[in-house]
């Protein structure tokens, strides 16, 4: 497989004052293959998002570089597309029109809402389309903002812990939903979260990022097949292990 | 904690309603014809105590029965109609004005930081100035004096739209804008299809500012060389001693400004994706 993502010595600091500056990452040093799930777990405030936000080319790093597909990230793209904590839909569209928004900018307009529609059934809001997202509570938003990161194309899926806010039944339907994505497009996913449960079931591969600053402190393949069982003991012994591992990187 | 999190929530909506706009609205007619009945109760003892003066006997048209039939008589007459036609030209031709040199320009001190800064003092400046003080130079500048009417309301109503339309534009989530770039967006779409729909609640803040304004310089800006409009009508009832006509035209101007303001307000909830 090839290299999708190349993180070369990727450190960021932030001023927070005249005086003092924050040091969030230093050294991420990632590869990310070609149709990898990528789960990067770390503690709140290790660095997570900053460093999702420099492959999505939001944040410039403050010194390394990433490349993608070879290329330098330097500026935000419709093939990569980050899906944030906070659903970020647009309240004077509908839910159907939200999901066709980046298609309609980049000059699409074949069947558009049609094609919205099958997207929204895809994240279980069938039904939702001509919606106000003002109508919807934040995990039904959240979910159409899936449908919209999806309908794009992408190539690359960058989320940030973005069914934090949602109740674990939806959870798990989104995460078999996740799952299926995977199966039958060749999308690349990385995949942000603190929550070990989630890591085990989605990834093939999961990062440690932690430290002061943050770097990557272990990794581990996950060599299971989909759809996964949190019983299933080689899991389990997974867990057990990179639990381990965390509570090292505590002490 | 509780206490953070529901200002946490507070600050997600970004589109706060207006309480106490809404509750009038929902208030019911009743509570605001008691208002209106109390205020007409008050108008005529006050008058009555205040115009049995013997020598103050000859402003009785200030009454509620003498300006009630002035009213009467207002609404059959065509110059009364022509002067409402007249004065609603002028408001609306100024106020356009405004918003046409105004909106740009907030929508460039939003975007800008630094000229934000730079306009804050002379922008506050000139925003307290009376824009009747405006009048002699109006009209050294313009010819006419309807062309210098109208540069007053501009004058008067261009600061509400540039100062509310900049807060629209320093108050849209940045987060609509992070996932606009991510999909594609140009500078161009980015204004078109992310900044100018979330600032349409300010804006039409910002017209209903300039609407009330307007509608309160008119009048004195009527008074000055005119021959139509409401303002002239008042001057030209004092001159002939009508206190009844001049009454009732003011209560014409207050119903009218009632009437301009609720029709803006209106258009507000049927335009306005905040409040649903």
């Amino acid at each position: 497989m090839t290299d999708k993502i190349r993180i070369s010595d990727i450190s960021k600091s932030f001023k927070l004052s005249k005086r003092k500056r924050k040091t969030a990452l230093g050294g991420v040093q990632l590869t990310v293959s070609q149709g990898d799930f990528l789960v990067v777990l770390g503690r709140s405030g290790c660095g997570k998002s900053t460093l999702l936000n420099i492959v999505a080319g939001m944040v410039s790093p403050t010194s390394g570089e990433v490349t993608v597909d070879g290329a330098v990230v330097t500026r935000p793209d419709p093939s990569r597309i980050l899906l944030t904590q906070q659903p970020t839909l647009l309240p004077w569209l509908t839910v159907e029109e939200n999901v066709a928004f980046g298609c309609r900018l980049r000059g699409e307009t074949d069947d558009l809402l049609p094609r919205a529609r099958r997207y929204l059934e895809r994240v279980h809001m069938g039904g939702h389309e001509s919606y106000l997202p003002g109508e919807l509570s934040l995990g039904m938003q959240q979910r159409v903002c899936l449908a919209r990161a999806l309908m794009g194309r992408p190539d690359l899926l960058l989320m940030d812990e973005p069914f934090g806010a949602l109740d674990t039944f939806t959870r798990t339907k989104l995460h078999s939903e996740m799952i299926r994505i995977r199966q039958n497009t060749s999308i690349t996913v990385v995949f942000v979260t603190h929550d070990l449960d989630e890591a085990l079931i989605l990834g093939n591969r999961v990062v440690l990022l932690g430290g002061e600053p943050g770097h990557i402190m272990a990794d581990f393949t996950i060599d299971r097949p989909y759809p996964r069982d949190a019983a299933d003991p080689v899991i389990y012994e997974m867990k057990r292990e990179i639990m381990a591992q965390f509570q090292e990187m505590v002490a | 904690m509780m206490n953070v999190i529901e200002r946490y929530l507070k600050k997600q909506s970004v589109y706060t309603p207006q309480p106490y706009a809404e509750k009038m609205m929902n208030s019911g007619v009743f509570m605001g014809l008691v208002g209106f009945l109390f205020f007409v109760g008050l108008w005529a003892i006050g008058g009555y105590f205040l115009f049995s003066r013997s020598d103050l006997v000859h402003f009785q048209g200030f009454l509620p029965g003498p300006t009630l039939k002035g009213l009467v008589r207002l609404g059959m007459s065509a110059h009364f109609w022509a002067s409402v036609g007249a004065s609603l030209s002028r408001v609306c031709l100024g106020i356009l004005i405004a918003f046409i040199v105004g909106f740009p320009v907030g929508l460039l001190l939003g975007f800008y930081k630094k000229i934000r800064i730079l306009t804050y003092p002379p922008m506050q400046f000139l925003r307290m100035v009376s824009p009747l003080s405006w009048m002699p130079i109006a009209l050294l500048i313009f010819s006419s004096f309807e062309t210098a009417i109208c540069f007053i309301i501009t004058m008067a109503t261009v600061w509400p739209i540039i100062l509310n339309t900049s807060l629209g534009v320093v108050r849209v989530n940045p987060g609509w804008i992070m996932m606009a770039r991510n999909q594609g967006a140009t500078d161009r779409q980015v204004l078109t299809r992310i900044v100018i729909p979330a600032s349409i609640p300010y804006i039409l803040t910002s017209l209903r500012l300039a609407l009330g304004v307007a509608w309160i310089v008119l009048v004195p800006a009527e008074f000055l060389g005119v021959s139509s409009g409401l303002g002239y009508i008042i001057n030209d009832a004092r001159d002939t001693m009508e206190y009844d006509l001049l009454m009732a035209t003011v209560l014409a101007i207050g119903l009218l400004g009632f009437c301009l303001d609720g029709s803006i307000q209106l258009f507000r909830r049927y335009l306005n994706w905040g409040h649903d």
